[in-house]
């Protein structure tokens, strides 16, 4: 006789799912692929690459690519998108384009897809959820001064115009953070996708809800239509897939009285369990230049889901908001000469650690004497009711951006004035603050160009975690000469490092200098795994790769793809296809995709942009070679990582059936318009 | 004169095919040369497909440039390449195919790609591109004519002068916002009224700021001369009934452009 749920039960269970509606995930929302070592690797080293972002053909350009922004996509690190002060180069007025990159930031093109009146944005912030790519921006509307539009695009690399959410007037500076944590959902849609079901799907439920992500999407902005309480953050639940305005709501979390408004800066960090955070600074007097401001950090512990967002953070009046720094001048120098040749306004940062909510480290620049500034870094592990004093302090130091990586290192990126001479740095430290490692990406002339226009270098900079990477942008004076990069640097545009000269698309003629935007990340990979065996090669034949781990913990099978050219199957070149290089269709039948996660890498093991689609018999990872990487009858310079699962049983041969299909298509056309 | 009766026909009927074909070129020309920023030739590669990364190529095309008829502002002489194009209607449209494409770049790098307004099909016995080329700049000509015709008729005075005095005007905005346009106040020696009624100077306001959200308005200074387009703005409340200039194009100061305002103007 069939046993009925009882009574207990049954509440138990509908109360799981009240509790679950919101329920996040932690573990779900950051992909780390490292994940299988950290158990083992106790050695860590990193690179870093500073590349110049504007594309060869654009060497022509002067302009002024000011304020730079970056939106790396979490779920594949090749790829990256940034922002700047860059018009239009077709001279169009409807968009402003982005900057794009599909190899991780070593190359750089132009999209035009952000909408505009005049070619351009007036400031623009940029950033994807931390799963299913979707990017979002906040800009002030080129031509529409103080027009304050929230953008998505579910593909930055294609056509179509960013789609509008939110269009509203008298705002100032909107700066975007986004994350996604798991929902879940009652009924099943009607077309249930694989993505819907995601990681977690062994653990569905025959209960009618599925698990689906959702970007919590916060953009702060100093909104001058709230009177003076203008530190104003609009925030959506889930921004992804609805229609305008996605959710999005406007919270004032300004609780105290000020002088008129509260600063431009107003940023915001969020952490996956629910908490956060949001950092502005409270005018409190005016005189002249002068600005005195309250350093002031809010925080909501349900992703301002709830009645009074931003209020769980009460400072000693109890009033919304813990008062980190006050009576500190912020000036207002809306012109050259506030530091340099860039102007002085508000110049803020704040980051919660990914790991833990409880650690939170915010940056500011103040003037604490008559001329200058200085550059507080702070830190908070009781959830911003408590502060350090200063961790870091840089003298005439602007423009500070911090992150913190899963590993628990903060990263600060700032540039500071040493005399005549901008110097753009990264510090970092991997106990609290305590030391700091700190390195120089370049060092260019305050005066050479002279600005076109203000922000001379910007009004911010920008930094970015994805699992423990750091991943950055500045701008600065592009004077190709080596000594400016200690580092070293790489350009896409002409450049003579010899004759120090920029030179244009032709190479027939000198380009005259300009500001442009420098990318630059930091690489963390695994230098030592104390191991026996975790990472092998496969074995190979004719048409099989045979999968085979000889330890029960964490095994990584390599297959080289230009070894299988050899032994497995024939790699055509491009004499077959239009396209060179062509896109190659790697097919793994009689292959459990359970048992093993199959992923693409460079031999140097950096990430490449492919697909994979699932078949009856297994699955079939797609992708196009670089030019640099391309091997002509040898694919390409790339590793085929099999990485084994707890399915996987240790010295257990796993022979899969491979086969190569080469075409001029991506799968889907591959499918449609090749194998018909 | 049988002789000059035959050539006379010969040349009513060679001027009768190349007017047609001419004719032909005019309306295609007309309709797409205006709005595209990169005019080339070239032929079809690959359909459904593309060069650079796009997630759903179906729309996509691969072109090889065979040659460039307009070059685009956004790079330099890329014929010879293959390009990406997404095409504005795929039907008829096969691999093979030779078109001289209208177009405008979004994706500029390595890569280009560009979205297609118009396409026409070569003929040689109708036209050369060397025609092509000057139709379309005959057109663009005309169009740009017609936007600053537009430019002047929507324009309440329109004045030859140079600029005697410069103040800023004190912000009535108390907030500090770094896009404060800092408006001033300009005025204007008149030595010339091209259109309107005027005394002999007039009162503008313009944006004086130096920040990104007023890069492209003009910055007057005193001594600068040209042809000023005014009108009094219903935009900015401020300044209701005043005359505001914030688009560069409103300011002429090169004497063919002035040479064309003036001739426009009567």
């Amino acid at each position: 006789m069939k046993k009925k749920m009882n009574i207990p039960t049954i509440v138990l269970l509908v109360l799981f799912i009240f509790a679950c509606n919101n329920l996040v995930m932690a573990q779900f929302v950051l992909v780390d692929k490292y994940k299988y070592l950290d158990r083992y690797v106790t050695l860590w080293t990193s690179s870093i690459d500073v590349i110049n972002m504007i594309p060869n053909v654009q060497s022509n350009e002067t302009n002024q690519d000011s304020e730079p922004n970056l939106a790396v996509d979490p779920t594949n690190t090749s790829n990256i998108v940034g922002s700047a002060f860059t018009p239009n180069p077709t001279g169009s007025t409807s968009t402003a384009p982005i900057f794009i990159s599909v190899d991780g930031g070593d190359t750089w093109s132009l999209n035009n897809i952000v909408p505009s009146g005049n070619g351009m944005t007036g400031d623009i912030s940029i950033k994807f959820g931390t799963s299913g790519s979707e990017l979002y921006a906040g800009i002030l509307l080129g031509g529409s001064g103080l027009r304050m539009n929230i953008l998505r695009s579910d593909d930055p690399w294609g056509t179509t115009a960013m789609e509008l959410l939110i269009d509203r007037s008298n705002v100032d500076q909107p700066y975007v953070n986004a994350i996604t944590s798991l929902g879940f959902r009652w009924k099943l849609p009607t077309t249930l996708k694989f993505e819907d079901i995601g990681l977690i799907k062994s653990y569905f439920l025959p209960i009618p809800f599925y698990f689906f992500d959702r970007d919590r999407v916060f953009v702060g902005n100093n909104d001058f239509n709230t009177g003076t309480q203008t530190a104003t953050v609009d925030h959506s639940p889930n921004a992804r897939t609805s229609p305008p305005p996605a959710g999005f709501t406007s919270s004032d979390i300004e609780d105290r009285t000020t002088n008129g408004q509260d600063r431009p800066s107003i940023r915001c960090s969020a952490n996956s369990d629910g908490t956060v955070y949001a950092l502005f600074a409270r005018t409190t007097a005016s005189s002249g230049n002068n600005r005195t401001c309250d350093v002031t950090v809010v925080r909501d512990d349900a992703f301002a889901t709830g009645t009074d967002p931003f209020s769980d953070l009460k400072g000693s009046d109890g009033t919304d908001g813990v008062l980190v720094a006050t009576g500190i001048n912020m000036p207002f120098i809306n012109a050259a000469g506030g530091l340099g040749q860039n102007r002085l306004g508000s110049h803020m940062s704040i980051c919660v650690d990914p790991n833990n909510s409880d650690e939170v480290y915010i940056s500011w620049t103040d003037r604490p004497g008559s001329s200058g500034t200085s550059l507080h870094v702070r830190r908070s592990d009781d959830r911003g009711v408590t502060w350090s004093s200063d961790i870091l302090t840089i003298t005439n130091g602007l423009n500070p951006a911090v992150a913190v990586n899963t590993s628990g290192i903060v990263g600060i990126l700032y540039q500071q004035l040493d005399g005549n001479r901008w110097e753009t740095h990264f510090q970092r430290s991997a106990n609290d603050g305590a030391t700091w490692d700190d390195k120089t990406l370049a060092d260019t002339p305050d005066n050479n160009p002279p600005p076109a226009f203000q922000p001379y270098l910007g009004d911010y900079c920008d930094l970015m975690c994805v699992g423990r990477n750091f991943y950055g942008v500045f701008s600065a004076s592009n004077i190709p000469d080596n000594n400016n990069f200690p580092l070293g640097v790489t350009y896409q545009r002409n450049a003579d490092f010899t004759a120090k000269q920029l030179r244009n698309t032709s190479n027939t003629a000198n380009v005259n200098v300009s500001i442009d935007p420098f990318f630059f990340k930091v690489e963390y990979k695994p230098g030592l795994i104390p191991c026996k065996n975790c990472i092998v090669k496969p074995f190979m034949e004719k048409n099989h790769i045979i999968l085979e781990c000889p330890e029960a913990d964490f095994c990584q099978i390599r297959d080289q793809i230009p070894e299988n050219c050899l032994v497995k199957f024939d790699c055509p070149g491009c004499e077959r296809t239009a396209l060179c290089p062509p896109y190659f269709h790697i097919y793994l039948e009689d292959f459990d995709p359970d048992a093993w996660v199959v992923e693409l890498r460079t031999l140097k093991d950096e990430p490449v942009r492919y697909e994979i689609n699932k078949t009856e018999k297994g699955l079939v990872l797609s992708f196009r070679p670089s030019k640099e990487l391309y091997l002509e009858h040898k694919i390409g310079d790339y590793d085929l990582v099999f990485n084994a699962t707890e399915k996987v049983k240790p010295n257990t041969k796993y022979k899969v059936t491979t086969r190569l299909e080469v075409s001029d298509y991506r799968f889907t056309q591959h499918q449609k318009y090749f194998l018909k | 004169m049988k002789t000059l009766f035959y050539l006379t026909l010969t040349a009513i009927v060679l001027c009768f095919q190349s007017c047609n074909g001419s004719k032909e070129i005019q309306s295609e020309v007309a309709v797409y040369a205006p709005i595209s920023d990169f005019i080339f030739q070239g032929s079809v590669k690959v359909l459904h497909t593309s060069t650079i990364d796009a997630i759903d190529p179906e729309a996509l095309g691969v072109v090889r440039v065979t040659n460039i008829i307009k070059k685009s502002n956004a790079f330099g002489d890329i014929t010879g390449k293959d390009i990406t194009i997404k095409f504005s209607d795929l039907r008829n449209l096969n691999e093979g195919d030779n078109y001289i494409f209208f177009s405008n770049p979004y994706f500029i790098g390595e890569e280009i790609a560009v979205v297609e307004t118009g396409r026409m099909k070569p003929d040689e016995s109708k036209y050369s591109i060397s025609e092509l080329k000057s139709e379309i700049a005959e057109t663009t000509k005309k169009f740009n004519d017609d936007k600053l015709k537009e430019r002047i008729q929507k324009s309440e005075l329109i004045v030859f002068g140079t600029i005697v005095s410069v103040n800023v005007v004190k912000s009535e905005n108390k907030l500090d916002s770094e896009h404060d346009p800092m408006w001033a106040e300009a005025e204007v020696q008149i030595d010339e009224t091209l259109k309107g009624n005027s005394d002999k100077t007039v009162l503008l306001i313009f944006p004086s700021s130096e920040d990104i959200a007023w890069v492209n308005t003009p910055k007057f200074k005193k001594g600068d001369k040209g042809v000023y387009l005014l009108r009094k703005t219903q935009i900015i409340k401020r300044w209701f009934g005043r005359f505001v200039l914030t688009d560069k194009e409103d300011f002429i100061t090169d004497k063919e452009g002035i040479d064309k305002i003036k001739s426009l103007s009567k």
